[in-house]
């Protein structure tokens, strides 16, 4: 092996190492961590990227829980994830709680347990400010609504509310992120925006285009979420609560981000000291020159994750396929069927699906592990976090995933290259009398490493743009910090497009790899390959 | 047959079928050291599955081969193309015999020393189809066989290159090799054979 070489790997396992570690560094701190779940793409004002310092969560929940937390004599930890997933990681042991506009609902408090709830909201409708003023299309409720399409944010309570009105399910549209309902609304596609009104003041309220129907319907409350079983973290959460309701706490928290409307006194906040409202709580954003400095750290970090996703799991991906093309060709039927079963089942899945399933189902799945494990292999386990071994970084979990995955597709991208290889030279092998397995190593599989490498590289550049599916389990990759920098700037076709020539120049970055690499192994004989492509015998 | 020369190749009653058709039915062969039999015969006639056959490459269905150490030179030489010429030499003696590094190294040099070549590091396909052939002959040599096998050594090559190879065989049968070669290039045949034999209908 040439020093260059070795250096590869060694390079290779620090990265492996480095993702590993990326989710564990905080073992070091004293105070015990409270680890609380959010989704800071989800938007403004709850949890969501600084405008202006987008290395930063800030919103309002984020206060709270710092607030919470310090009652509690806990550090606050924020454990991202997709919004729609964050019950899922609750309930999978990654957060301890979560606080990110939950709405209290009979079905979600069958599955885990609510807290006292932190803040009153209701349904708003926004419009188009031509069809507010226009005495034709005058919207002044619900029932002005009828027939026409309106859009909701995907999972909210909103839905609940307009089917509860009567509406059809193919009026509601339903969208991921909670500005894009506005968008809509903007650009004409949809009549009408509902949303809790804390959100539709956030992003309907800067727009002049857009205009708030004054009257709310359907009001609900915000609480924080805990396991039904962790009965103790809920009862002390809920005591924390309600004396920030009483002492002033909350209603301060609520002020400063304008929110502290009348109908909090229901839940028992009381006002705090007046405060002055944030400039973020209204969306105020640098620009120029000042905005890309503000914004190039987060983006670059991403960015870099990105690369780092795409460093670890293609190399492990090619050669584990190696081995899976392998096992296709093998003589034993056995070999043949485990491989090609797994090859079919990856490829036949959405790799969106199996970062899921696997991210969420590891940590119980340790759990169950170390608790059907004899006495001596727990306290091996404990070195490595005990229960809690499987419990791996989303960084981690998520470069093995696009690993695991696209092993398959190099598997059949080898396997196309072992199989080109011209039979004469399976038999130059065996009349020298090396064996099958010989012949494999020294012979095939480095000419069919050859063939396939042009093919490897394509596969490498549709990964490093696959590799933004992490997100969904709080990987802040490249297109997630640029989503959640856009929605909190108002700007995500700016953003987005910044991610793509991101993308862009990583991916040329590996073509150009891919490139040299070719070049090199073809200084060494590739060439030659087409030379002996005649058969042997008749 | 040169009268007291040892017999190294033994062919008796060889039968082989491809695709469901009987190619060889029944096939009696003798080489002794220091000949080289040219075998003729058009194509399809099995002159191919004949050279695999001694050379294990198929199993035997029907009848026996006895021989003492088989090298075989495949078509174009089939050298191994992401092997430089040394490599290509020295796989068998590592890989295969298990020898050291130094004496594989040894061995292999003086295996190409024995067909001229001294590129030890060019890679094939920086050859011309004579010194392929070469090489491909002493990477059989370098196992130190008695019997050396060749499929079609001399196509597409020139005269030039067909009469050093001729040049090549003639030394090696000189140091007791038992050579058995296929070839379409009659006048090659004759200018290189000890003795030919022509296979048809299966048989010698």
């Amino acid at each position: 092996m040439t020093a260059r070489a070795r250096l590869a790997i060694l390079v290779w396992f620090a990265a492996l190492a480095w993702a590993f570690a990326s989710g564990i560094a905080r073992a070091a701190d004293d105070a015990p961590v409270l680890r609380w779940g959010a989704d800071p793409s989800g938007g403004a004002p709850f949890a969501f990227f600084d405008p202006d310092d987008p290395d930063h969560v800030i919103g309002f929940e984020v206060d709270i829980m710092a607030e919470l937390a310090r009652r509690l004599g806990r550090k606050p930890e924020l454990v991202r994830a997709d919004w729609l997933a964050l019950v899922d990681a609750l309930q999978a042991g990654r957060c301890d709680v979560i606080m990110n506009g939950f709405e209290i609902t009979a079905e979600r408090a069958e599955v885990a347990r609510f807290s006292v709830p932190y803040f009153r909201f209701a349904q708003q409708i926004v419009v188009r400010t031509t069809d507010a003023a226009s005495a034709k299309g005058r919207v002044h409720g619900l029932a002005d609504l009828a027939g026409k399409r309106v859009a909701v944010l995907n999972g909210s309570q909103s839905i609940e509310a307009l089917k509860g009105a009567g509406f059809a399910d193919d009026s509601i549209v339903q969208y991921d992120d909670s500005l894009a309902p506005y968008t809509e609304v903007r650009l004409g596609r949809a009549d009408a925006a509902v949303a809790e009104s804390i959100i539709a003041a956030y992003y309907a309220s800067a727009d002049p285009e857009l205009a708030l129907v004054p009257e709310t319907f359907a009001p609900g409350n915000y609480a924080a979420v805990t396991r039904t079983a962790d009965r103790e973290l809920g009862e002390s959460i809920d005591r924390a609560l309600r004396e920030m309701q009483s002492d002033g706490a909350l209603g301060e928290i609520l002020a400063r981000w304008g929110l502290l409307d009348e109908t909090q006194a229901e839940l028992g906040t009381k006002p705090g000291r007046p405060q002055q409202v944030l400039a973020s709580a209204r969306g105020k954003r640098s620009g120029g020159l000042d905005a890309v400095r503000a914004v190039a750290p987060a983006v670059l970090e991403g960015a870099g994750v990105t690369i780092a996703l795409t460093v670890i799991a293609m190399p492990l991906a090619t050669a584990a396929g190696l081995f899976l093309a392998l096992g296709r060709i093998s003589p034993r039927a056995s070999l043949r069927r485990a491989s090609l079963a797994y090859v079919s089942v990856m490829r036949g899945t959405p790799l969106l699906v199996q970062i899921f399933l696997v991210y969420f189902s590891l940590p119980p799945l340790g759990q169950w592990i170390f608790a059907a494990s004899p006495g001596f292999v727990q306290s091996a386990l404990a070195l490595v976090g005990g229960a809690g071994f499987l419990t791996l970084p989303p960084l981690f979990v998520g470069a093995l995933c696009l690993a695991a995955n696209y092993a398959a597709y190099e598997a059949e991208v080898h396997r196309a290259g072992i199989e080109a290889v011209p039979r004469i030279q399976w038999d130059a092998a065996r009349a020298l009398g090396l064996s099958r397995a010989q012949a494999i190593r020294h012979v095939i599989v480095p000419q069919g490493v050859r063939i396939a490498l042009p093919a490897i590289v394509n596969d490498l550049n549709s990964l490093i743009k696959d590799s933004c599916l992490v997100s969904v389990i709080g990987v802040t990759d490249l297109l997630s910090v640029c989503l959640g920098i856009g929605k909190s700037r108002f700007d995500v076709p700016e953003m987005l497009a910044i991610a793509a020539a991101l993308y862009l120049v990583i991916s040329i970055a590996g073509d150009v790899f891919g490139a040299w690499l070719e070049r090199r192994l073809r200084a060494r004989g590739f060439g030659a390959v087409e030379g002996h492509a005649k058969g042997a015998h008749p | 047959m040169i009268d007291g020369a040892k017999t190294l190749l033994e062919v008796r009653g060889l039968r082989a079928s491809r695709g469901g058709r009987e190619i060889l039915r029944g096939v009696h062969l003798d080489v002794a050291a220091g000949e080289r039999v040219v075998v003729l015969g058009a194509n399809g006639s099995g002159k191919t599955t004949l050279l695999r056959a001694i050379a294990g490459l198929d199993a035997v269905e029907v009848g026996e081969i006895r021989a003492q150490g088989v090298g075989f030179v495949l078509q174009q030489g089939a050298l191994f193309p992401h092997l430089s010429v040394l490599q290509n030499t020295l796989l068998a003696l590592r890989v295969v015999k298990g020898m050291s590094h130094e004496d594989a190294m040894r061995a292999a040099k003086a295996a190409l020393a024995r067909v001229a070549i001294e590129r030890f590091d060019a890679m094939p396909h920086e050859l011309s189809g004579g010194q392929q052939q070469r090489v491909a002959i002493a990477r059989a040599l370098a196992l130190e066989p008695r019997v050396l096998l060749l499929d079609e050594p001399t196509s597409a090559l020139d005269p030039a290159a067909t009469k050093d190879i001729e040049e090549t065989l003639r030394a090696l049968s000189a140091a007791g090799i038992a050579i058995l070669i296929v070839t379409h290039d009659m006048p090659f045949a004759a200018s290189v054979a000890t003795r030919t034999v022509t296979l048809r209908d299966g048989v010698v």
